[in-house]
């Protein structure tokens, strides 16, 4: 790994041959021989003979040590111990000798202990590098320039170039282009000998496939403390992210799903008081900024308080309830709420209810309209009874009357009276036979004059307006001839004077009118437009845009809610449109002016259904 | 517009364009019109015949049921029945059937109070018999101004 410099102290002889190491051992001592000879120590006469000891020793091995130090006494004790060239000596001689052996014994064991920590050292490094070469997560070095040095099989198999191929590259070829700026950003804290844990990023293969790699990378020391280089190890978690990502996906999904159901989980922690929604309930929302219980309780409808008490009493006595209970919105509007809860202790033992809330006010508005309907239909079916059981004695009566009219001897007041009786039971003859349906009289559309039809409708609440004083200014265009259902749109005509009557008060103006015209929104169409202006209270813009709604009804004691809506529907099954304009300022006689308009053809088949239009 | 069932309809109709009936027009002008009136509340029906006879142009005799009504058409046959149609025994679409089987010229009205008529109506015409239908109550102007009127 670091770069070699070639030194005496790293050349090892350890491990060859046993006569190259005694031979080198030999030429040390002759070597250590030859200087004393040149240069003689007289002071330490054996520190030629020391060093070469610690050079074979350091070199060639302990062995070759000992027999430096052997032959280098018996050298010593040859050559330079007084007498010379003699091996018999005195006492301080051989005290010398025995130093000298001693000292060099020391040396050969320090350098052995060396020496095997050097070749542990080494094992170990051997083992490292074996470990990096197979360990799951790629490996490399790069100088501090990014130039790669070292690659390991984990980074081949990650990145897909070979060592060959990459070793000498720079690492910035491994950045996808919008990455390379970050190269030079990795390299840059390197320098300041940072280390950089867990960086996630992406990087190209060879063949161009982007993976999501986590980046550990440690400056490598020398051994005098300067950055020479970076270790990286790179993980993939491609797997990791792409499982991130079907889990990120699938809770989307199941937020978009509850969220089509109007389904939310909520938790709701019953110590602390915080309810925590999993998903958002669109009607709920922004209604308890601060999420709590407290908040929540404080919006119940107060109809439902003691029944949801009752039902959290169940819940800590049976551990689970179900309640259907309504919220109260700041405008005023009703959420019906289905509540499923179950209680549960979380791992601290705390107390907590889960459960699911289901937004069901549409269901239970369907459900209101379809209870009306029904009970409307029954009332309708009763008063078709009734009606049939008037009319026998309706026809008699009125025969009756009608015989005894022709009697002369009456006077005035009384052939008067007998006139009204007259009028008011055709004005009952007229309403069974509204009530019968007779007026569906025909299948298919015949010629009506718009305004005789008015005419007849006016008839029908000549009385109501005559109780009221109200004034009606009529202005019909003769031949005001279109192709409809009369009893229809006499329905129509009734529901519109009937509205005018109701919403004027004693004395009001009524102004009605009907003449040829053609369809604002489709100028094409020529026919009828009907307008019946009134000077009543008007209809605010709120009101206005859901009037032609069913059930819709600003009369709450009287109206159904379902006279205009079907008079849109009669209206639009004609082919024609229906509109309203009111203001509730001031604007004599006419604030509220409904407008219908009725093609002269019936277009409504061939031309599809037009919607209704309004003007606010 | 061979429907005459289709009530407001005949209105609209110009006069004329019968069944080639000038010769029988001619003869009725002079002579009233005979009508036989049948429901099954006598009240009613008593009242219609006294209205018709009043009016001077008709000749109109009461009956209760269907019984009494085909006796008196095979006795002598009215130009004009009208009748109830729901009641107790026959109902009057079948009496008009058998009115018409003795006097296939005969113009039949069926007056009634009962949506569901409508249908009954509707099935006799589509076994090819042409009957008009008029509302019950109808106001006895009402009732003269259409009798008046040349059946289509």
């Amino acid at each position: 790994m670091l770069p070699s410099r070639t030194s005496l102290s790293q050349l090892d002889l350890g491990r060859s041959r046993w006569y190259v190491r005694y031979g080198a051992a030999a030429a040390f001592t002759g070597l250590a021989l030859l200087l004393n000879n040149v240069r003689p120590a007289q002071s330490l006469p054996f520190l030629f003979f020391f060093a070469a000891v610690a050079l074979s020793a350091r070199i060639c091995g302990f062995g070759a040590a000992l027999f430096t130090t052997l032959l280098s006494a018996a050298a010593s004790d040859f050559f330079f111990l007084k007498p010379r060239f003699t091996f018999a000596h005195g006492h301080t001689s051989l005290l010398q000798l025995m130093l000298f052996g001693l000292v060099a014994l020391l040396i050969s064991s320090i350098a052995k202990q060396k020496s095997e920590i050097e070749k542990r050292e080494e094992e170990r490094r051997a083992q490292f590098a074996a470990a990096v070469e197979s360990s799951e997560d790629a490996f490399f070095n790069k100088s501090l320039d990014g130039t790669i040095l070292t690659w390991n099989r984990a980074a081949e198999r990650l990145y897909g170039y070979r060592p060959d191929e990459i070793i000498g590259k720079n690492v910035a070829m491994l950045a996808p282009p919008e990455r390379v700026t970050e190269i030079a950003g990795i390299l840059e804290r390197l320098r300041r000998g940072e280390r950089i844990a867990h960086f996630e990023t992406e990087r190209v293969t060879k063949n161009d496939r982007r993976v999501h790699v986590s980046l550990s990378i440690s400056p490598v020391f020398d051994e005098e403390g300067n950055i020479v280089e970076a270790a990286t190890i790179a993980r993939d978690f491609t797997e990791r992210k792409r499982a991130e990502e079907a889990l990120r996906l699938s809770e989307e999904r199941f937020r978009a799903a509850h969220a089509m159901a109007n389904v939310s989980a909520f938790d709701w922690n019953i110590e602390k008081g915080d309810v925590t929604w999993f998903t958002e309930l669109p009607a709920l929302r922004e209604l308890a900024p601060d999420g709590k219980f407290e908040t929540w309780m404080k919006l119940v409808h107060p109809d439902d308080k003691p029944k949801l008490e009752a039902a959290i009493d169940r819940l800590f006595k049976e551990g689970s309830v179900e309640i259907e209970s309504r919220v109260v919105r700041p405008d005023g509007q009703f959420i019906w709420l289905s509540t499923w809860g179950k209680l549960y202790r979380d791992e601290d033992g705390k107390s907590h209810c889960l459960g699911v809330a289901m937004d069901i006010t549409q269901r239970r508005r369907s459900e209101e309209v379809l209870r009306r309907a029904e009970k409307l239909a029954t009332a309708g079916q009763l008063g078709a009874t009734i009606a049939h059981e008037l009319n026998n004695p309706l026809e008699a009566v009125t025969n009756l009357i009608f015989l005894i009219r022709k009697n002369r001897s009456f006077d005035e007041k009384t052939r008067k009276q007998l006139e009204y009786v007259d009028q008011e039971l055709a004005r009952m003859a007229h309403m069974t036979r509204r009530t019968l349906g007779f007026y569906r009289d025909t299948s298919s559309p015949v010629h009506v004059d718009l305004a005789n039809l008015m005419e007849d409708v006016l008839a029908l609440y000549a009385r109501k307006l005559e109780t009221k004083r109200i004034v009606v200014e009529k202005e019909y265009q003769t031949h005001a001839e279109v192709a409809a259902f009369p009893g229809e749109i006499r329905k129509v005509f009734s529901n519109l004077i009937a509205n005018a009557i109701d919403a004027v008060s004693s004395g009001g103006h009524i102004t009605v009118r009907v003449r040829n015209a053609r369809d604002w929104g489709n100028p094409g169409h020529s026919g009828v437009r009907t307008t019946v202006a009134d000077s009543g209270y008007g209809i605010n813009s709120a009101d206005v845009s859901s009037i032609f709604d069913p059930f819709y009804t600003t009369k709450k004691d009287t109206g159904t809610g379902l006279g205009l809506w079907l008079s849109k529907d009669i209206v639009l099954k004609h082919g024609g449109s229906i509109s309203v304009r009111s203001s509730t300022q001031q604007r004599r006689n006419c604030r509220t002016v409904f407008s219908v308009f009725i093609p002269a053809q019936d277009t409504a088949v061939s031309e599809g259904v037009p919607q209704a239009r309004r003007m606010a | 517009m061979s429907s005459a069932l289709v009530l407001g309809k005949e209105y609209a109709l110009p006069p004329g364009s019968g069944l080639g009936k000038s010769a029988n027009d001619t003869a009725s002008q002079k002579r009233k019109r005979t009508v036989l009136i049948l429901d099954d509340e006598p009240l009613i029906a008593d009242t219609l015949a006294e209205i018709l006879n009043d009016s001077g142009d008709f000749e109109a005799v009461a009956v209760y049921d269907g019984a009494s009504a085909l006796q008196h058409v095979r006795s002598g046959a009215p130009d004009i029945l009208i009748t109830d149609v729901v009641m107790p025994e026959m109902n009057g679409i079948e009496v008009a059937k058998a009115v018409r089987s003795i006097r296939p010229k005969t113009r039949v009205v069926l007056l009634s109070g009962q949506a569901q008529t409508r249908d009954l109506v509707e099935e006799a015409r589509h076994e090819g018999h042409s009957f008009e239908l008029w509302a019950k109550p109808i106001h006895p102007d009402d009732l003269l101004e259409r009798l008046k009127q040349k059946q289509v």
